[in-house]
């Protein structure tokens, strides 16, 4: 091979990458934008959003703020936790991992199903408690009539389903902090709560930082689960910009969604950029 | 200021023994230096005595005390790890006060001992200052600094020079041994470098394979190595280990050549039964002369090295190799065949089949 | 010292429980006859167990064409993914070059897009194209997910494999391409074999864009959506245990190799 080819070797490698990521993400993110500012008749405008802006709008931002704010948290500590746990080392912790990593090959739209099995009026969750003796009649907890039921099952849902991904993110962080912290820490009397809060969880900062920008644009993007359980009695972003574009087959109000979800997404994501920040690296 | 007693150590993992029944004694205020080649079980022995790895057999005493089933905290110590672990989400100040602060310290009490302790290893200027802000060698301090500012009975040393360049080792060594002598803390230093075991111990305790070879203060174990072992790990070039057998009783036979034995080398190996032998004798205890003198032997140059001061001659004598370091004012060429003279009160006698020094 | 591991597994029996029940529960209702299904009250063992359920979902209309829409759009983002992220790993692991850093941020902020912003502007590009309602489409859509990945795990992989390997090769006389093939390849395949499982895995499981993207070339997930508000649990049950299955089995399979894929370490 010639030198000059040599030289533009590495260039020839990466560029079906660079062509793909033009084509199919620059090229959609520069049209949804531009879409989501123009009129069927092509003139540059406002008036998507002001359109879309109404009660269902609000509720969808409403209920997906609020379910992106109980469920990061507690993904995070469970996350944490299953990370501490496979981090002992005890016997079977391995094969507890395996576990936790099973809903990661699941289908948003698999797990919404499983749960519906739970939480649908002759579900799972019923039978238990009528064999317990706790029911006498089915109670009901996915309707419209039981906002609060309703969320929590969606938020018990996403735990059960996106935990794996925290975690798998967290755990190589975990295992990353060199045992040496540790010892020092244990030459000098820390207890195991001390340990965390002084060892553990500072330096894992950077690796929290990475998994809940991950997770919380994935957060964003919840569809299938919402729409098993509750239908339309729960607006969330992801589900109004279906229902938009397949009812209304009107694309500038469904860019206009999607093009608000981004910006709050990416909000988060520079929020945490910022906030997590550390200035050293491990 | 406590003496540190081990006793019949024992520490397996899995069905590797690390630490084959090690028993030491380090005085009050003494700076011991555990040396020996990689994975002999130096750094093992050393968590044990810090209560990092529970021993399998055997105790620890610290000051008379027996520490063996009590966690590190309570042991009085302080240990400094060979990649430093100073946290580097804290600055100095914070990192130097972490053990003061878990100890529930008041604060004021906390400044005054960090000001001190920072002065003494002289970072007192960086002290609000992150680590990533500094060199590994002042990190280093900070670690020390750490380890210090508890006033522990004993201190630990995990090869805390081993990740700093050439000079500044140099200097944090003449530093290092410094700061123990002025303050007197029995210090416990694990290290792999045997100059650095021989220019800062007090004793060195060398470790083969889990078990001790020999204590003792750098100067006998140069001069009176216990073992084969030891006398080839310590000294740089190494001992020169020339196999023979003794003749006659009083003689060495080397080939075609025989070597007479000093008198008082004699009388101490007449109880030996055996005849095979190891002749140990360093590189700069033998004369090399052009001319044949009484009692050396033949040897042809294979290698010279100048290496500045000093010239390193690399000879074989019967098909086995020597080492001899001398003058540059010597003329010598590599092929040429010359005398050999060992110097007879240097001579070291090894038992062949145990390596034990007969003498 | 002994309390503290008798709660570590007590929480580890509880949160493995907490994962594993509800797949198991899906298991049972699958294999319930569809009328116990709605049946009040009823214990949580079927009277019987049996296949219909899973049976007429697999006859159902569209359900099979589903299905085989659903491994093409799969294989196709395997086949992309691998093609597009593998020399680029390769690349990124081997050389240093100019705006190397830049590739590797680019890459990786694809990721912090939601794919609604994506999807949506695609379904009026794909009508332009002819591709709305294409496998191809969908495929495409996939590959952007699947693709950084790819990338970012071959980069690991080939990191791991010695370049001196095939600097050695090419010293002997083989070119850049044979030393690959004859050096690092064998080396990297089962690594790269666990990507194109795992892309495999994102582009069977993913729901919107399949969903908005296709109308009578539906995807599983997309088909489920579409008739989510008109069938009965029986169908979905079995619908979602037909697409679980797989992936289990094969995130099982690969399970050692996908967890050193991630960096952890086992033992």
């Amino acid at each position: 091979m010639s030198p000059k080819r040599q030289l533009l070797l590495p260039f020839f490698l990466i560029l079906p990458a660079i062509i793909f990521f033009l084509i199919f993400f620059a090229l959609p993110l520069i049209s949804g934008i531009q879409t989501a500012f123009t009129t069927p008749e092509g003139q540059l405008t406002l008036a998507n959003f002001e359109k879309i802006y109404g009660k269902s709008f609000i509720k969808a931002v409403f209920n997906t703020l609020s379910l992106v704010a109980i469920i990061i948290p507690i993904q995070l500590a469970l996350a944490l936790v299953i990370a501490l746990l496979v981090n002992t080392r005890l016997f079977g912790s391995s094969k507890f991992l395996f576990i936790c990593a099973i809903p990661i090959a699941l289908s948003e739209i698999v797990a919404g199903i499983i749960w519906l099995s739970i939480f649908t009026e002759k579900g799972y969750l019923n039978v238990m408690l009528h064999t317990l003796g706790f029911l006498k009649q089915p109670a009901i907890y996915l309707s419209y009539e039981e906002p609060t039921t309703l969320f929590m099952t969606i938020a018990l849902t996403e735990i059960w389903r996106a935990t794996a991904i925290v975690m798998i993110i967290i755990i190589p962080g975990l295992q990353m902090i060199h045992k040496d912290y540790f010892d020092t820490a244990d030459i000098f009397g820390a207890s195991r709560l001390q340990k965390l809060r002084h060892v553990t969880l500072p330096m894992l900062k950077p690796t929290i930082r990475t998994s809940l920008i991950i997770r919380t644009v994935l957060a964003f993007q919840m569809f299938a689960p919402v729409l098993v359980l509750a239908g339309r009695a729960f607006p969330v972003l992801a589900s109004e910009t279906y229902r938009i574009q397949f009812f209304t087959r009107n694309i500038h109000l469904a860019a206009a969604y999607a093009l608000i979800i981004m910006v709050i997404s990416t909000a988060f994501v520079l929020f945490y950029m910022r906030s997590l920040r550390t200035r050293w690296s491990a | 200021m406590a003496e540190v007693r081990l006793e019949n150590v024992c520490k397996s993992f899995e069905d590797v023994k690390a630490v084959d029944n090690i028993s030491l004694h380090v005085r009050d205020g003494e700076f011991i230096v555990l040396l020996g080649p990689s994975g002999c079980g130096k750094t093992t022995t050393l968590r044990c005595v810090a209560g990092l790895e529970h021993v399998d057999k055997g105790k620890i005493f610290i000051d008379e005390k027996d520490v063996t089933d009590l966690p590190p905290a309570q042991r009085g110590l302080s240990m400094v790890f060979q990649s430093y672990a100073v946290f580097p989400h804290m600055t100095v100040f914070d990192n130097i006060a972490f053990g003061l602060k878990l100890r529930k310290t008041p604060a004021d009490q906390i400044k005054e001992k960090v000001k001190d302790v920072a002065g003494l290893v002289q970072i007192g200027d960086l002290i609000d200052r992150y680590p990533y802000q500094l060199s590994g060698g002042q990190r280093q301090r900070v670690a020390l600094a750490r380890a210090l500012a508890i006033d522990p009975k004993v201190l630990l040393l995990d090869e805390p020079l081993s990740n700093l360049d050439a000079a500044l080792r140099l200097q944090m060594r003449a530093e290092l041994k410094l700061l123990q002598r002025k303050s007197k803390v029995t210090t416990l230093y694990v290290t792999h470098d045997q100059v650095e075991a021989m220019s800062m111990g007090d004793r060195i305790a060398i470790i083969r394979n889990g078990s001790l070879e020999q204590v003792d203060t750098p100067e006998r174990v140069f001069n009176h190595p216990e073992n084969t072992f030891v006398g080839n790990f310590i000294g740089s070039p190494p001992m020169n280990m020339l196999e023979c057998n003794i003749v006659e009783g009083s003689n060495i036979a080397i080939g075609n050549f025989t070597y007479k034995l000093p008198d008082s080398v004699v009388k101490a190996i007449r109880k030996t039964k055996t005849s095979r032998v190891i002749l140990g004798i360093r590189p700069k205890n033998i004369t090399i002369t052009k001319d044949r003198r009484k009692n050396a032997f033949r040897a042809k140059i294979e290698v010279i090295e100048p290496i500045g001061e000093e010239l390193v001659v690399h000879l074989t004598v019967e098909g086995k190799l020597l080492t001899v370091i001398t003058s540059p004012t010597q003329d010598l060429r590599m092929g040429e065949k010359v005398w050999l003279t060992p110097d007879s009160r240097k001579i070291h006698i090894f038992d062949k089949k145990t390596g034990k020094n007969l003498l | 010292m002994k309390k503290q591991i008798v709660i570590c597994y007590i929480a580890m029996v509880i949160i493995s429980l907490f994962v594993l029940v509800p797949i198991i529960l899906i298991t049972i209702g699958t294999f319930t006859p569809r009328l116990e299904l709605y049946k009040w009250p009823r214990g949580l063992i079927p009277s019987r167990f049996t296949s219909d359920s899973f049976i007429s979902f697999a006859q159902s209309y569209g359900v099979m064409n589903g299905l085989k829409n659903s491994i093409m759009v799969a294989v196709l983002t395997v086949v992309f993914s691998t093609l597009i992220g593998v020399p680029a790993g390769y690349s990124l692991s081997r050389f240093k070059f100019k705006g190397k850093s830049l590739f590797t941020v680019g890459v990786l902020t694809t990721r912090m897009f939601p794919i609604a912003i994506l999807a949506v502007p695609l379904v009026k590009i794909y009508m332009g194209l002819g591709i709305y309602d294409s496998i191809l489409g969908v495929a495409f859509i996939h590959t952007i997910f699947a693709f950084p990945f790819a990338i970012l795990i071959s980069h690991s992989i080939f990191a791991s494999v010695p370049g001196e390997l095939e600097e050695a090769a090419m010293v002997l006389g083989c070119s850049r391409l044979g030393a690959f093939r004859r050096t690092t390849l064998p080396l990297v395949a089962p690594g790269i074999a666990a990507i194109a499982i795992f892309a495999f895995i994102i582009s069977w499981n993913e729901v919107f864009a399949a969903t908005l993207l296709t109308l009578h070339n539906r995807t599983l997930p997309a088909l489920i959506v579409a008739r989510l508000e008109a069938t009965t649990l029986d169908f979905l049950f079995a619908s979602a245990f037909f697409m679980l299955v797989p992936c289990i089995v094969f995130i099982f399979i690969i399970r050692k190799r996908l967890l050193r894929m991630w960096g952890i370490i086992l033992r």
